[in-house]
């Protein structure tokens, strides 16, 4: 492996929400790196805790949301780093948000201000962090909206977020989100809302940023097809776990985990004429209810006695590659978790080589 | 051209010919949503609309079922014409025979009823004579059919997840057994594994109730999987329409080659390298009006201008008659 220079690390991090009487467990114990010039995917369902994750790294945690153990550690280099969960609110939002790490959202509607131009809005940032005046903010925004492909950028300055469409908002989000020139660049579901068709110019459009400003992203999506697309790190959550975790291509083409195989087995696959569609039965577990041993363990069709028992550890299959699951214990009985997958893995490699 | 004919001898379960719907925004401008849509759906199978946001699907599903009044153009349900002018009795004719499912369940299920009481909606309308044992008894095999236990009948939508949603939507539409479902991005909201889950349930319950659906979505590799014939809409023109097979083997219409081009494929390897074709329909947008269709293979058909047929039969020479 090469020298990557890291940036973000997060440590074994415990977030939990204060519901009502009880306490739900959100985040079990997560860890994860950020490398310059690389993508993470972080790939769950809905309630599996990946965007409580990003929040907790941005400082925008709720009130009733708690954060239980763990670090989160951002890097200038490798030996000066400090921990964002020791900062105030405060110290975060002019030393972290925007400078070091942006942010953009699913739904740039919600996330642009309805009442002001979107160039106003593009240049907030700039007079803050980078106190520019309003001349050379001006210029900078112009510049920034002809990077993110907004064509007559002087026009569309004095436009509202309503005068544009889907496309063109999420393209000013991102262009607010680099006003500051982050290193790390958090896109929490930034394509979920948008069409196929305008969702790949955006994905294209996040690659080409990355590769000009070797920006570190991390990206959370539930749909693997733009994984593929864009990641070459992949975490895969459960339940406020990471399951397993490797590179894109470990993920893809060699998955061991239970939830992973039967994930990507219920992706519909256009090579394919197959008219039936795999799927893990049940559904996302509620988190309140305490859970013994595995808590994937009763959707697991593959489950073994111990899954009921106790948690699983973390098995290292390669420098890169870490599966949470029993069934790569030593003991474990040979099962060929969800075998049709391997068929369309072998197809997979076949069409692509 | 033989396949047409026997095609015709067969009477499809629904047919929309030269559809049109209009909205008028104000005294000057009017909004042509769908411009002239013709399709028909046999019994028993699917057909999947697909484009994208603005592309009419929707305003087609909502105009067949008449929550909008259809512009121009006939509807014939069963051989039955269902636009035009609107009466008590094709109002009962239509909704005995089409439901709807839609996209948001938790914004169409009434948060203040139990589930008992939203599924047996359709009975409560349709079969007033029914006992409460009855009805209760109804109610209960739907909810067995659908994936539901008991126990949830008397619960209220908010107790339930995304996916156990739409099967209760799902239940409240089969209920009274219709012909024709319109599932309108009944999946689009739904996780992966759960949209698995929920186009399998479906299929299932077309192969045991032999009800038909118009499945709209944008998601063309999940149509791939439900129907049997493809609609692609844009811009309110149905610019290509075929059997799933042509679609996918044989796209023709630059429109649906960019779709298809932008669906993402869960392989890395490819993903990284491919190449999304554009379509640029600001400079196409005129020559929708001066298109005609044009028949291709099997079922196979595409709009087109003369020249632009010539220029795509050129580059297909082995599909095109």
């Amino acid at each position: 492996m090469t020298e990557q220079k890291k940036l973000l690390e997060v440590k074994n991090l415990s977030i939990s929400f204060q519901v009502k009487n009880a306490c739900l467990h959100a985040i079990r114990g997560v860890g994860f790196s950020l490398y310059a010039g690389k993508t993470l995917a972080i790939v769950g369902e809905s309630g599996s805790g990946k965007s409580v994750s990003a929040r907790a790294i941005m400082g925008i945690l709720s009130k009733n949301e708690r954060i239980d153990t763990g670090h989160i550690l951002l890097y200038e280099n490798a030996k000066d780093y400090f921990d964002i969960l020791s900062l105030k609110k405060s110290q975060i939002i002019s030393k972290v948000c925007g400078n070091k790490i942006s942010m953009i959202f699913q739904d740039p509607m919600t996330s642009l201000n309805p009442t002001m131009t979107i160039g106003n809005q593009i240049m907030e940032g700039l007079k803050k962090h980078q106190k520019l005046r309003k001349k050379d903010a001006w210029e900078k925004a112009v510049s920034l909206l002809e990077e993110v492909g907004i064509t007559q950028a002087e026009k569309r300055m004095k436009c509202y977020p309503h005068q544009l469409s889907g496309g063109m908002r999420q393209r000013v989000v991102i262009a607010i989100a680099l006003s500051c020139d982050p290193d790390i660049l958090i896109c929490d579901e930034p394509t979920t809302s948008l069409d196929v068709t305008i969702q790949a110019k955006i994905l294209n459009l996040l690659i080409e940023i990355q590769k000009k400003k070797n920006l570190s992203i991390l990206f959370i999506t539930h749909d693997f097809g733009v994984v593929a697309k864009i990641a070459d790190d992949v975490a895969v959550m459960y339940a406020g776990k990471i399951v397993e975790q490797g590179t894109a291509e470990e993920i893809f083409y060699d998955p061991r985990h239970p939830y992973t195989r039967g994930l990507l087995s219920s992706v519909p696959d256009l090579d394919n004429m197959e008219d039936k569609l795999y799927s893990i039965p049940g559904t996302t577990p509620n988190l309140l209810d305490e859970v013994q041993g595995e808590v994937f363990a009763q959707r697991n069709p593959y489950a073994l006695n111990i899954d009921f028992e106790k948690e699983a550890p973390s098995f290292q299959l390669s420098e890169t590659h870490t599966v949470a699951s029993w069934l790569l214990h030593e003991k474990a009985p040979e099962i060929e978790v969800y075998p049709q997958l391997t068929k369309r893995i072998h197809h997979m490699l076949a069409v692509s080589s | 051209m033989e396949k047409e004919n026997t095609a015709q001898d067969e009477m499809p379960l629904l047919n929309v010919i030269h559809l049109k719907q209009y909205f008028k925004v104000d005294k000057k401008n009017i909004i042509k949503a769908v411009n002239g849509i013709t399709f028909q759906i046999k019994e028993g199978e699917t057909y999947g609309l697909v484009g994208e946001s603005g592309s009419g699907k929707t305003t087609i599903g909502r105009s067949i079922i008449r929550i909008y009044e259809p512009s121009d153009g006939t509807v014939y349900l069963e051989g039955k014409k269902i636009s035009g002018k609107m009466d008590e009795e094709k109002r009962r004719f239509i909704s005995k025979r089409i439901q709807m499912i839609f996209q948001d369940p938790m914004a169409s299920l009434n948060p203040r009823k139990k589930v008992i009481d939203i599924i047996a909606q359709g009975l409560d309308i349709h079969e007033k004579g029914l006992s409460k044992e009855e009805r209760q008894k109804k109610v209960y095999r739907i909810m067995e059919l659908v994936g539901l236990s008991k126990e949830h009948a008397n619960r209220y939508p908010h107790e339930f997840s995304g996916g156990q949603r739409q099967r209760i939507g799902i239940a409240r539409a089969i209920i009274i057994n219709p012909k024709l479902i319109i599932a309108d991005e009944a999946i689009s909201s739904l996780d992966v594994s759960i949209q698995a889950q929920i186009v399998n349930l479906m299929k299932n319950l077309q192969k045991e109730l032999g009800t038909t659906y118009l499945f709209i979505a944008h998601d063309l590799a999940i149509v791939k999987y439900i129907s049997n014939h493809i609609g692609v809409l844009h811009l309110g023109y149905l610019v290509e329409s075929g059997t799933t097979e042509e679609i996918f083997r044989n796209p023709v219409h630059p429109y649906t080659k960019s779709l298809l081009s932008a669906i993402p494929h869960p392989n890395p390897k490819i993903e990284k390298t491919r190449k999304l074709l554009d379509y640029d329909f600001e400079a196409n947008q005129e020559t929708y009006e001066k298109a005609r269709e044009y028949h291709l293979e099997g079922e196979h058909y595409v709009l087109a201008t003369e020249e632009q047929f010539n220029r795509w039969s050129d580059e297909h020479p082995a599909f095109i008659y």
